[in-house]
């Protein structure tokens, strides 16, 4: 028996045989690794000299990114490294599709074990040596034009092994498909679908539950296909491009450090995919029959999940589609008959088509037509699951004794966060789930159930909620979110419980996470102090002093305290240095004495309202003219001329004064609820013509400006 | 030896070979006759390890031979639409056999083309389909196997270079006991090569015979009878096959040696009496006759 052994001479006599028979193939390879890496490289950095007016240090920074765009780690290679897999994979294992191929082969004094191994290891060594030959060039061309740092190299050689790591999983699926597949178009077939299915039906859903899911707490940044590579390898680039961004494009071997543990999860994953791949791939070639050359796919059990995965998610998306072309919603006769009809039509069509393409036969579309029925109670299956939520995702309240802790934070709130890179914001989500530990979860719990309640109650005409996310940490290491809507008339005790306590503090407010902040009180620091109708600045070495203070208010805040009266001013700390995107702002409340006594000792305290002497003129629109908002339903009236009205009497602006609220200075526990929706309020102040956005606050309009902008 | 015991192979519910149990001796050539569909490809590349049977065995020398590479290196296989590589000449499958198999016979073979007219430097993909084949048939003869497996090896190969082959396989044989076994739907073309012959009809074995015993145990016998009762007494004595009667000619093919037939008509009063040589087809029309197969159809292509 011919040996095995990978470093004996037999075996390199084997792949050298081999090698000489697959040229065209190394052709192809060779070729596109060249034109993308270094005459890539060479394309992006000579395109990056001919920009003018740049400075030297400007000008390197610039040439190390392109060359990183190029071979480094946010590169968009992975997609032509995975096409060379593919190619590789299937002209490997191409000689499975033909009868007269697989006589020569298997008569030949080979096992079946080793001629796939060697013929699996030989695209991989074929790769392997390619694109380790073609990186080295570019790196060298890299270093012809002065573009080459340690950290630069170091990123090479990483993502040359990441590079590696997405061949290997897109290899290893490719082989799997062709394995499982009788004839070559098949096998293409099967290797998108192995590679993309996962990406695909993660997508479907997650859109259904965004749909139908009221609780659905949805976030792009969190993973959703566990099990894709192309997913991981998309993720990766994207998530370094982030960091990269951060640092304003240079590069430390901090930053790569931390390039490498955000890409170090996907890349284990896409390492074991290429493992699982290749053992089931070797499994599969083993029990393969030669006579399944030319079928479509040879394993009858493979067929028959495949069809169902494929017809499903095409009946699913089908849906879907129409649901999004109508931009409906989701209690809508589009979601409730469309949709169904529609996923009908597409999963019959589907199945027809599925065995049409598998059996190379139009004729043969009504075979196997049991399946149709099954195909089309199972993508309703799914669908009822989310429209009439059948596990009760909406009703999830997990046992107090399975989470370890929660978070409870406004979603999409507009306000920025930092740790330590002061250059870069955090995702504020993120931020809240690092740093806000709950407890006391029953408080918690008791907060959903409340919410649960009122969503069960929901109209899409209300807006006094709070749109909240939270986050449950399961005691099993599983993190659990919902997304929920509590309502602004909510026991307030309740909330007070959870608000008013150091966990929920810690985790939501800036200043008890501010190392980096401290360190960076410079002279490129400014504190910015606003109010509703002017700003006034203040150097940053205030600012210890003024976190002392502000610590201490916090003690002080509630729930009740917050969403019950507007900020009388909010301090924003910023800096725009080169290294820095520093924005973040403090809301002051009128009990915050300690920061208010700060303010003014500095002379820096801006007066709550406005003088009325400064007021030029108030402009007051009514966009319901003849309707009143507070009392009646407006989600019918669609459209309707606004009727405005400009006060420049002392009295007048005066009164209205008393009864309006900036805009500008609220921290999102006002509730929507607190401001009047049907008015607005244009103040016009100072000299240079400078007006702010105010509104009433609900249930104190004016009686004059109701009359003079009835009609 | 190569040992098929009750092999079957079903293809998509259609059972291509069933149950065939049968034996090849070392150094004799077999032929596997049949007709289109019967299974002598099927058999056959399970004799060469390509497919794997259903049920059964296939063994050569006691060794199954699917997924065996030891079995393999003695054996080769002439598949009936043989694979080349692609823009390869025959001096590269040359030496792509000759790494594959250690007895390959570099010079014989580049000799051998040469007596066959084949340009070695030529690229295959440019022979005709008849060159081909006898690329195939030097390739498979000069790699030293003790088997070659040939599929439908004999068609398109003009009449010259038939003998010439069948002379090589003759000199194989003596030289070193080449066990050829041939595959064809055409009986006439392996009735002065092969010792013995299988018939598969519908997957299944129909007869496996040495040609020469059977030859010896069948006899075709003329003759114009002096009397009818003359005619009984020679019947009562043999042991009829096929009976025709043109006129007063009777022929008859009859079992038994031909001595003892010669004593029965001996025996009798003969206007005209005569032994005539059986061709192979003769003899598989009467032994597949007795057991209700009309093979004429099939056979006499």
């Amino acid at each position: 028996m011919m040996s095995v052994n990978l470093f004996s001479a037999e075996y390199r006599k084997q792949q050298k045989e081999l090698t000489a028979r697959r040229i065209w193939v190394i052709v192809v390879t060779a070729l596109s690794l060249l034109i993308y890496y270094p005459i890539g490289v060479f394309v992006l950095v000579t395109r990056t000299h001919s920009y003018g007016y740049v400075t030297d240090v400007e000008m390197q920074r610039m040439c190390a990114q392109a060359v990183r765009n190029q071979i480094g780690i946010q590169q968009q290679g992975f997609v032509l490294v995975m096409i060379l897999a593919a190619i590789l994979a299937l002209q490997g294992f191409d000689f499975l599709f033909h009868r007269v191929q697989l006589d020569f082969y298997e008569s030949q004094p080979m096992s079946r074990k080793q001629r796939f191994h060697m013929i699996f290891q030989n695209g991989i060594l074929i790769f392997t040596l390619l694109s380790a030959v073609t990186l080295l060039i570019t790196t060298v061309v890299s270093a012809l034009f002065g573009v080459m740092s340690m950290e630069l190299l170091m990123e090479i050689l990483y993502e040359y092994l990441r590079i590696i790591i997405v061949f290997l999983a897109a290899y290893s699926v490719t082989v799997l498909a062709v394995m499982l597949s009788g004839s070559l178009p098949i096998a293409i077939i099967m290797a998108a679908f192995f590679m993309g299915i996962e990406y695909m039906y993660a997508f479907v859903l997650r859109y259904y539950a965004r749909i139908f899911f009221k609780t659905f707490s949805d976030d792009t940044s969190r993973a959703f296909a566990w099990g894709s590579p192309v997913y991981h390898a998309v993720n990766s680039a994207r998530n370094t491009a982030d960091l990269v961004t951060a640092e304003n494009y240079t590069i430390s071997m901090k930053t790569l450090g931390q390039m490498i543990r955000t890409c170090l999860p996907g890349d284990l994953i896409t390492l074991a995919v290429a493992v699982i791949c290749y053992l089931i791939a070797s499994k599969c070639y083993h029990q393969r029959k030669a006579e399944w050359a030319g079928k479509a796919i040879v394993f009858q059990p493979v067929r028959a999940i495949v069809k169902l995965l494929v017809t499903v998610l095409a009946s699913l998306s089908g849906g879907l589609f129409l649901y999004a072309f109508y931009n409906t919603d989701s209690t809508g006769m589009i979601a409730r008959i469309g949709m169904p009809v529609t996923m009908t039509c597409v999963g019959i069509l589907s199945c027809l088509i599925f065995e049409a393409v598998l059996n190379y036969n139009i004729r043969a579309a009504l075979r196997k037509a049991w399946q149709i029925p099954v195909t089309v109670i199972v993508a309703f299956l799914i669908f009822n699951c989310y429209r009439a939520d059948t596990f009760g995702y909406d009703q999830y309240l997990p046992k107090i004794s399975s989470v370890s802790s929660c978070a409870l934070y406004l979603s999409n709130n507009g306000d920025s966060y930092y740790e330590d890179n002061l250059s870069r914001s955090v995702d504020t989500n993120e931020y809240y789930e690092r740093h806000m530990v709950l407890t006391d979860v029953q408080d918690v719990e008791d907060i959903v159930l409340e919410s649960m309640d009122y969503m069960k109650k929901w109209d899409d005409s209300r807006t006094d909620y709070y749109q909240a996310t939270v986050l449950y940490r399961m005691t099993d290491g599983r993190r659990v979110y919902r997304k929920i809507k509590i309502p602004s008339d909510i026991n307030k005790k309740l909330m007070d419980r959870v608000f008013a306590g150091s966990e929920f503090r810690k985790g939501y407010f800036q200043v008890y996470n501010d190392d980096a902040i401290l360190q960076d009180a410079s002279d490129n620091m400014q504190l910015v102090i606003r109010s509703g109708y002017a700003s006034v600045f203040a150097p940053g070495n205030l600012y210890s002093e003024l976190r002392k203070c502000y610590l201490n208010d916090l003690e002080k805040f509630s729930f009740s305290m917050a969403s019950t009266q507007p900020c009388t001013a909010v301090v924003e700390i910023q800096d725009f240095s080169d290294n820095s995107n520093l924005d973040v702002n403090y809301y002051v409340y009128p009990e915050f004495t300690n920061t208010i006594a700060f303010l003014k000792k500095n002379n820096i305290y801006l007066q709550e309202e406005i003088p009325v002497s400064q007021i030029r003129s108030v402009k007051v629109t009514n966009y319901y003219p003849g309707h009143d908002a507070e009392k009646e339903d407006m989600s019918n009236i669609t459209y309707m001329n606004s009727k405005s009205k400009e006060y420049t009497d002392p009295g007048k602006v005066a009164e209205i004064m008393k009864h309006v609220v900036s805009y500008q200075i609220t921290d999102g526990w006002l509730p929507d609820s607190y401001y009047n929706s049907q008015y607005s309020v244009e103040v016009a102040s100072g000299q240079n013509y400078d007006s702010s956005s105010y509104g009433f606050k609900t249930g104190e309009i004016p009686k004059f400006v109701k009359e003079d902008t009835a009609k | 030896m190569i040992e098929a015991l009750n092999v079957e192979k079903t293809f998509d519910r259609v059972k291509a070979v069933n149950g065939v149990t049968l034996k090849i001796q070392d150094a004799e050539v077999f032929g596997l006759v049949g007709t289109n569909g019967a299974g002598k490809s099927t058999l056959l590349r399970m004799m060469a390890g390509v497919l794997i049977p259903d049920h059964g065995t296939v063994c050569l020398d006691q060794r199954p031979v699917y997924d065996n590479p030891e079995v393999k290196r003695d054996l080769f296989f002439i598949a009936d639409d043989a694979y080349f590589f692609p823009n390869s000449t025959a001096m590269d499958m040359m030496q792509y056999y000759s790494r594959i198999y250690p007895c390959f016979d570099t010079e014989r073979f580049q000799k051998l083309c040469g007596g066959f007219e084949l340009d070695v430097t030529r690229k295959v993909a440019d022979y005709s389909k008849g060159m081909k084949k006898q690329l195939s048939i030097l390739l498979g003869i000069c790699s030293g196997t003790k088997y070659l497996l040939c599929d439908e090896t004999f068609d398109g190969l003009d009449p010259v270079v038939r003998q010439g082959v069948k002379s090589l396989f003759a000199g194989e044989m003596a030289d070193r006991g080449l066990t050829p076994v041939i595959a064809s739907h055409n009986l006439r073309e392996l009735e002065d090569i092969c010792d013995h012959v299988g018939l598969l009809h519908k997957g299944g074995v129909l007869l496996s015979e040495n040609i020469e015993d059977m030859k010896l145990e069948l006899q075709k016998v003329q003759c114009v009878f002096a009397s009818e009762q003359d005619q009984h007494k020679a019947e009562d004595q043999m042991d009829i096959m096929v009976h025709e009667t043109r006129g007063r000619l009777h022929t008859y093919t009859v079992r038994g040696k031909r001595s003892d037939i010669e004593v029965i008509f001996r025996g009798v009063d003969t206007v005209f009496f005569e032994i005539l040589a059986l061709s192979l087809e003769e003899i598989f029309i009467s032994e597949t006759e007795v057991v209700g197969y009309d093979v004429r159809k099939f056979i006499l292509s």
